[in-house]
């Protein structure tokens, strides 16, 4: 396992997932795209804001 | 689409061009290693990916930074906006349609919508927020930070800017003068100075983010605009010459923006690693570009030889989005985001709002 190995293994799951595919790791979990809706929130201290969309990369285990 | 174990390693032999034997047992190993630093309580970072840990009996990932602004490009940079006023009443109707109205309101709209909506509100309100902003005195200026410190070059020109609302308000004190204690003439010259100060920062917003007409141009658009309000006072006349001039004066920082764009062309022919005119770079090998295009390969060649003629420093990537390969005409060669964050704020008007940052 050399950091070439490494590298490339997060260039893959970079732009796998960036295409919105989802990424299997046998015996670990996988990785997955989500895009989250702009939401609205309110401060405790009573701001309330619109917060930007959003997307993300998350990680589900395996179980 | 899921990629699953075979996919993924015929990927991971294209990219890294070891055998797939030696890739799977790479990849095993790799797998047993954060199962076991997980397991004895450790982290495991991979660089360039993140991090996974135990937690609570679940493995966790925690993206890279990195990763995480690239996978979230579209939206980098946008901010949280503050909800006022006009834009609560908006609320209620989306409240009405939806039978309960929880916080988080998602209106059943396409994106490209909100988001035009969204910006169009940002625009608008912008005058008004400075307004109430302002009127709030001892309130600290979270949103106005950058204005503050031009505001003083403009107080001069500020109040002939609002000379025809202005006056009246002048007027009323004069008559009143010993009413110092009035509360009616404190809150007037409150009002009178709030709207001053709105109506500067809201001038120099325009100069300063939208600068890319000319100087002459600007320069004769304030004067109109300056001469039209003050047109019933000839005596100010004189004084309209000292705002152009301090409009220009204002100006000056984008224009010499623009010098510097100028410059940096001229020291990178030689030396400069990265930058966003001159030739590529062959030797940087990974650093950051600003895309600008996506198009077929003939297109995005023409562009190319359209911007380079320009003196950018242009590179084609292809990308593949949905099967279907992209060519991406990127701007510049830049060590960081932030630097091309930068440099993308000095683009020609069009690229502007339609770009984007990408790792090459």
């Amino acid at each position: 396992m050399d950091s070439d190995f490494l590298r490339a293994f997060s260039e893959v799951i970079r732009e796998e997932v960036a295409q919105k595919n989802e990424v299997k790791l046998e015996g670990l979990g996988s990785f997955n795209f989500e895009h989250q809706k702009q939401i609205q929130k309110q401060y405790k201290n009573g701001r309330v804001v619109m917060m930007p969309p959003k997307d993300r990369i998350i990680f589900i285990p395996e179980n | 689409m899921a990629i699953d174990k075979d996919q993924l390693i015929s990927l991971l032999v294209e990219k890294t061009g070891s055998g797939p034997e030696d890739v799977d047992r790479q990849l095993s190993q790799l797998i047993f290693r954060i199962r076991n630093a997980a397991e004895q309580g450790k982290s495991f970072e991979i660089e360039g990916l993140g991090t996974f840990n135990l937690e609570n009996d679940q493995l966790q990932f925690t993206p890279d930074d990195v990763l995480e602004t690239e996978i979230n490009n579209k939206y980098t940079g946008m901010k949280p906006i503050e909800l006022i006023g006009a834009f609560k009443g908006a609320d209620v109707d989306a409240g009405d349609i939806e039978i309960t109205g929880p916080p988080p309101v998602e209106r059943p709209k396409t994106e490209a919508e909100i988001e035009k909506e969204r910006w169009s509100f940002d625009e608008t309100s912008a005058a008004e927020q400075a307004r109430i902003e302002k009127a709030v005195f001892g309130k600290t200026f979270d949103d106005a930070d950058e204005e503050i410190p031009e505001a003083p070059s403009e107080t001069v020109e500020a109040p002939e800017a609002v000379e025809p609302k202005g006056d009246p308000v002048v007027r009323k004190q004069e008559a009143v003068p010993e009413s110092d204690e009035d509360p009616i003439g404190k809150v007037l010259t409150v009002a009178a100075v709030a709207l001053v100060l709105a109506v500067a920062g809201w001038l120099i917003y325009e100069w300063g983010f939208t600068g890319s007409y000319t100087m002459s141009d600007q320069n004769s658009l304030q004067n109109q605009t300056v001469q039209t309000r003050t047109s019933p006072r000839e005596v100010q006349v004189s004084t309209v010459d000292v705002t152009g001039g301090q409009a220009a004066d204002g100006s000056e920082p984008i224009q010499s923006a623009g010098v510097t764009l100028g410059d940096d062309e001229a020291i990178s022919e030689p030396p400069s690693r990265y930058g966003l005119t001159g030739e590529i770079n062959n030797s940087i090998s990974t650093g950051y570009t600003i895309v600008v295009h996506s198009l077929n390969l003939e297109k995005a060649r023409a562009i190319k030889e359209m911007l380079h003629a320009e003196g950018f420093r242009v590179m084609i990537m292809d990308a593949v989005v949905n099967g279907s390969t992209y060519y991406r005409v990127g701007l510049g060669q830049f060590p960081s985001i932030e630097a091309a964050q930068q440099a993308s704020n000095q683009l020609p008007e069009k690229f502007q709002n339609d770009n984007f940052i990408k790792r090459f």
